[in-house]
């Protein structure tokens, strides 16, 4: 029997999982104003980078939780690298040019992506190693939680809390922030724009692997085509929160992962992308900035 | 003789051929009989597989290749096509040619319902937004009991047309290529038609296109519900063809690759859709091996043809008319007096009197004089900032009024307010007795309001005479009914649009320029384009934004002229103006602003003389100074 406080516990992780994706998409959004579709992919590279590792001997012959952190470092560099390579070589020649190509070239990665990691590693999905900390179980009040709930949600919390703080109290942060509202404006004072657009890939790519290899461990399984879908909810949770602002992609994140969880928790689990991409829709007509975000019906 | 008028023809026919119902059907027949002829029933079935990639791949080129929106959920058409035109047959036993309207009706709903709260707003909601519908309607297909959830609708029942049973590979083939013959023709019409033309320069810049008076929203939809309408005919082509339909045949996938097949068709082109779908259900039953990498491929063949394409990656394929044609036409209205045109053409005509113009001489305008535009205590505020304060303004029929005033000053946010670019926050905008205040941009522009922008703005991947025709939208008298239903009216009455945009920019001296790209043209150049584009709207009130900015003194004094013959053709003309010289010369009046509120009006040399204008210039004099008022220096 599952009590509210389970959903609402499920909810809050899922939802952390696409809150950090989302952090992704709303950095790039807020300096560049366009959607990398490969983004959701990068997760599913990152979790792919993880997978290599902890099959590493030297890496297996560690206790669990330092040999996660060795492969998640590893899967980070890697993801971040990617994530530089493709905006050098394909993307930064598209941006502030034609949105069209960008939003086709990014698509078309992603799934060059998914079929170069189907050709290496199959088709079938892959499994993590099991770990004690995934099974374990803690029980307060009469209510049981899964260990790895509250270390995905206290893992995210922490993250989302220093990307909040890096965007306001950092001198980088309050560029990005600038740049948001005036690129003119902001290249006048001095920003330079190249940097911080690869400074938001590279922030934006750490954080799609750091979702991958903890995606991993809690599921347990990853497969070539987990980051599409992810992506997308993502992006959804990004544009429902207020696409460009930070605070944003986290709460729409949270939403988007509670409202699934009580869909599947209480109505037909089967219906539950259909609420998620009817809320979508319901947004946008009702309030198209998103729940925090700015104005973006743009008439000039 | 005979040459030219047989080489006419032949340019007729290679005009009319592509939007000709019997030239098309023709070929889709020859095609089937091809097949009847050489085609095993396995081949058959494959071309009907491209029969319907194609028709698909032409529904979404109207949406992505005219229009240059991303439709990710494009699958989302296909289906609720296939899943209403099977519904009809299973569960209401309606015949299957009757379920095609049906079908069409009910996808065009949907994309209103879906396009309408989208296309608002960035255009890049769009692809989220329909990724989000193609997920939707996939998942109500795959858990809704009445449509068979995931095991799909079946038995479908063979369509049936007098007595003619459709059972047979082949004559699914003949059914499947003359959908798609219809589908090609519809689109050939829209695409090469007035709305074609404004879809394309949507593409390149909706927001100009909206200030020259096209519905850009009502377009938009209108591309995005037509994609639609075609899908559900690829649906119901599918439907027709199989025996059952499930969720399935509609995923994701078939959107992405769908949009592959339009890219690499080359966005835009029907017969580069036609080719890439061939290639892209063809290519891998021929050759097996590729099977597995097929979508590899696709991917990285889009990837390179954007990379290295990214600005030109829909080439433009207009046909000019050719120029004799053009200015054989005579123009049913003489806009601007040729002796007033700009340096380039002035020297073919010297001392012409200026004619009386077409300009729409409103009744309900008055005789010059009678104020046309009138702004009552328009304000405007951005989050704090006040970029107008409590504005007014009139400006009669025939009247140049100049806006001057420092940089910041509001000058820009007063001509947006005019334009329904901004929405005021309070006050109110009347034109000749009508409250404009919350019109949106293209109508105000359909109502006699024509603009120039301080950056010049123009379409750029379009030719010069189509930046200029596209403004002829509103008045070319053509509607969707004429583009789908009388290719040949709106061919004429396009000549006719072509050869008033001809003559306008024969005014202002660029008719040789006429088939260039916009996008080539020098600076100067491009100023005039645009007078030649706010002209031919017929405007009673012209506002230019900055028209002087980087003339020599020469063009200046051509432009002052001009000024003053348009505004003696009845027109009223408001001049954001920076060169006081120019201001001087050619405005009756003057406003100035300053931070947003009007500081001074009256005629040029009373305002330039007021202490206050200049201090809002040039700063305020400090007691230091004052003090040295009789320093000889000085």
């Amino acid at each position: 029997m599952e009590t509210l406080a389970q959903v609402l516990i499920i909810g809050f992780t899922v939802g952390s999982f696409y809150a950090l994706v989302a952090l992704g998409y709303t950095m790039v959004y807020g300096i560049v104003r366009l959607i990398n579709f490969a983004h959701g992919d990068l997760v599913m590279v990152a979790s792919f980078i993880g997978w290599v590792m902890l099959q590493q001997a030297w890496i297996r012959d560690m206790p669990a939780l330092p040999g996660i952190i060795v492969a998640a470092g590893v899967s980070i560099v890697g993801t971040a690298l990617l994530s530089l390579t493709l905006l050098r070589f394909l993307y930064a020649r598209l941006i502030g040019r034609s949105t069209l190509g960008f939003l086709l070239v990014t698509l078309s990665v992603a799934f060059a992506l998914e079929e170069i990691v189907k050709l290496v590693f199959g088709a079938r999905e892959q499994s993590y190693p099991n770990y004690a900390l995934a099974t374990e179980t803690i029980t307060v009040a009469g209510v049981t939680f899964a260990g790895m709930d509250l270390v995905v949600i206290g893992l995210a919390g922490v993250l989302m809390a220093g990307m909040i703080w890096f965007a306001q109290r950092t001198m980088t942060g309050a560029a990005m922030r600038a740049l948001a509202i005036d690129h003119d404006a902001a290249r006048l004072m001095g920003i330079n724009v190249n940097v911080l657009i690869a400074a938001a890939f590279v922030i934006g790519a750490a954080l799609a692997a750091v979702t991958g290899v903890l995606s991993g461990v809690y599921y347990g399984r990853i497969s070539f085509d987990m980051g599409f879908a992810l992506g997308l909810k993502a992006f959804t949770a990004a544009v429902v929160g207020g696409i460009g602002n930070i605070g944003g992609a986290v709460l729409g994140g949270l939403v988007i992962g509670v409202l699934e969880a009580v869909v599947q928790g209480y109505l037909a689990g089967a219906w539950s992308d259909a609420f998620i991409f009817g809320a979508l829709i319901l947004v946008l007509y009702i309030r198209p900035q998103g729940i925090l975000g700015e104005r973006v019906a743009v008439r000039a | 003789m005979k040459t030219m008028s047989l080489a006419r023809s032949r340019q007729h026919i290679a005009d009319t051929w592509p939007t000709s119902v019997p030239a098309i059907l023709a070929l889709a027949v020859a095609g089937v009989a091809l097949l009847n002829a050489y085609g095993s029933d396995y081949v058959t079935t494959v071309a009907i597989g491209v029969a319907t990639y194609a028709v698909l791949g032409l529904g979404l080129n109207v949406v992505m290749g005219y229009t240059g929106l991303l439709d990710m959920g494009y699958a989302a058409f296909f289906a609720i096509g296939a899943y209403t035109s099977a519904i009809c047959g299973v569960h209401l036993g309606l015949d299957f040619f009757l379920s095609i309207p049906i079908a069409i009706a009910v996808t065009g709903l949907a994309g209103v319902i879906i396009g309408y709260p989208t296309l608002r707003l960035r255009p890049d909601y769009l692809a989220i937004v329909t990724i989000g519908f193609g997920e939707l309607v996939r998942t109500v297909a795959n858990n809704w009991d009445y449509v068979g959830a995931s095991r799909g609708l079946y038995p479908l029942p063979i369509p049936e047309l007098f007595g003619f049973e459709f059972h047979s590979p082949i004559r699914q083939a003949l059914l499947a290529f003359v959908l798609l013959a219809v589908a090609v023709v519809v689109v050939n019409r829209l695409g090469r038609s007035h709305i074609g033309r404004a879809w394309r320069a949507i593409r390149d810049d909706d927001f100009v296109t909206e200030s020259v008076g096209l519905p850009t929203l009502r377009l938009k939809i209108g591309a995005y519900v037509a994609g639609g309408a075609v899908g559900a005919l690829a649906g119901a082509i599918f439907a027709a063809r199989s025996v059952a339909i499930d969720p399935t045949n509609f995923e994701l996938m078939l959107s992405v690759q769908l949009i592959m097949v339009v890219v690499l068709g080359g966005l835009g082109s029907t017969v580069g859709v036609l080719g890439a779908s061939l290639v892209f259900v063809a290519l891998p039953e021929i050759l097996r091996s590729i099977q597995d990498y097929r979508l590899l491929v696709f991917s990285i063949a889009v990837i390179v043809l954007i990379e290295l394409r990214p600005r030109g990656l829909v080439p433009e394929r207009t046909t000019i008319p050719p120029a004799a044609a053009l200015a054989a036409t005579p123009p049913p209205r003489t806009v601007v007096p040729a002796a007033t045109a700009p340096p380039a053409a002035a020297g073919t005509a010297v001392a012409t009197p200026p004619r009386a113009t077409g300009l729409r001489p409103d009744p309900a305008d008055g005789p010059a004089g009678t104020p046309l535009l009138q702004v009552r205590a328009v304000s405007k505020r951005f989050a704090g900032l006040v970029a107008l304060d409590s504005v007014d303004l009139t400006v009669a029929a025939g009247q140049v009024i100049g806006i001057i005033g420092p940089n910041g000053a509001g000058k820009s946010t007063l001509v947006n307010a005019i334009t329904g670019v901004h929405r005021c926050t309070s006050g109110e905008v009347v034109l000749g007795g009508r409250n404009i205040t919350r019109l949106a941009p293209h109508r105000i522009a359909r109502l006699g309001v024509s603009r120039s922008f301080q950056s010049t703005r123009l379409i750029d991947q379009m030719t010069v005479l189509d930046n200029v025709t596209v403004a002829a939208y509103a008045t070319s008298g053509l509607g969707l009914r004429d583009a789908l239903f009388a290719p040949g009216r709106v061919r004429r009455r396009d000549f006719v649009s072509s050869a008033r945009a001809w003559h306008q920019l024969d005014q202002v001296g660029l008719a040789d320029a006429a088939a260039r790209q916009a996008s080539e043209l020098s600076y100067a150049d491009r100023r005039r384009v645009e007078f030649a584009r706010a002209m031919i709207m017929e405007p009673r009130l012209l506002i230019l934004d900055e028209p002087a900015a980087g003339m020599n003194p020469a063009e200046k004094a051509e432009l002052t002229r001009l000024l003053r013959a348009v505004a003696a053709s009845g027109v009223a003309v408001l001049l954001i103006e920076h060169d006081m010289p120019l201001v001087t010369a050619a405005a009756d009046e003057v406003v100035v602003l300053d931070q947003g509120r009007v500081l001074a009006t009256g005629t040029p040399e009373q305002v330039l003389a007021l202490p206050e204008v200049i201090e809002a210039y040039l700063g305020h004099r400090t007691d230091d100074e004052e003090s040295t008022d009789d320093d000889p220096v000085r």
